[in-house]
């Protein structure tokens, strides 16, 4: 069945086919949050909490972008509000958490994990975020601006510092492992 | 045109300047991905899932329901409680509130245009 009828069933609270359709972008519903939180246990809290929500918002959906990137909008909008609620503080702890955490995940596999992957940890999430949708997912600017209800202009600062701030950081490094050799 | 032939040379070199580090992010989200393998609950899961929320949300619908028709049923009984004990206090709100609105309207607007 294709997902255009899945979803037109869906809104007509067809838990079946909203069943099919979450299974379908589960994975990827949860490999987004877990690159965008950098925390796989908080990703796949706030995967289900997204699912809820778009139980919720369903009828709202009017399929003009991909059924895909209207759940990627509600995952964040998710985080963010999550996000909202904690104090400044407490949720610098733990985005350092998450990425110690992240890191000593990839060390106990034995994979390798980079300096980028650390750069990408330090952004902050208002940075990180459009960072993953426009360079790994593809999204334009526009896209990204309506996901996050923010002005184009302003997606296109965020990239670029964010982009400025990792080459910094890795340009650092590097200079200091020359040194150190 | 002379400004947009510049301004589309200064993109060219920021992106081909910034290429390589783009390419290493890339494969660092990819890394990411592919580092945490994703285990898809059975479609009993999401359809359990989904009964229960869709049962949630219909109590808190019947909830709301429920509790704007009770202000409904209270305002309009107060209403007709008013015209029937005090005709004249009715009068004096009706026309205290149609008096009002126009005023509300026009402040709110001018608060808006003031925001923009």
């Amino acid at each position: 069945m294709e997902e255009t009828d899945l979803i037109e069933r869906a809104k007509r609270g067809d838990s079946k086919a909203f069943a099919f359709l979450f299974k379908e972008h589960y994975p990827f519903l949860v490999k987004y949050l877990i690159k965008v939180t950098m925390n796989s246990d908080l990703a796949e809290d706030l995967a289900q909490d997204t699912m809820i929500k778009c139980i919720e918002k369903i009828k709202l959906y009017n399929g003009k972008a991909k059924f895909s990137s209207w759940l990627i909008s509600i995952a964040t909008n998710q985080y963010i509000d999550t996000i909202r609620k904690n104090k400044r503080e407490s949720n610098w702890k733990l985005q350092e958490q998450s990425v110690r955490k992240m890191k000593w995940d990839f060390d106990s596999r034995n994979e390798d994990w980079n300096d980028v992957m650390s750069s990408l940890g330090r952004l902050t999430d208002e940075i990180r975020i459009p960072i993953v949708l426009k360079h790994y997912y593809g999204y334009t600017y526009e896209e990204i601006g309506k996901m996050l209800n923010i002005a184009t202009g302003t997606v296109k600062s965020r990239i670029h510092n964010g982009i400025q701030v990792i080459r910094k950081e890795l340009n650092s490094d590097e200079k200091r492992q020359v040194r150190t050799t | 045109m002379r400004k947009d032939k510049s301004e589309q040379h200064n993109n060219e070199i920021e992106h081909f300047d910034e290429e390589p580090i783009l390419e290493d992010i890339r494969a660092s989200l990819q890394k990411m991905d592919d580092a945490y393998p994703v285990t898809t609950p059975e479609l009993s899961w999401f359809e359990h899932m989904i009964e229960v929320e869709q049962l949630q949300l219909k109590k808190k619908f019947r909830k709301d329901l429920l509790i704007f028709f009770s202000c409904v049923l209270i305002i309009i009984g107060l209403v007709i409680i008013t015209l029937i004990q005090a005709p004249l206090i009715f009068l004096f709100l009706q026309v205290m509130v149609t008096c009002f609105i126009p005023i509300y309207v026009y402040l709110q607007q001018k608060n808006s245009e003031k925001i923009i």
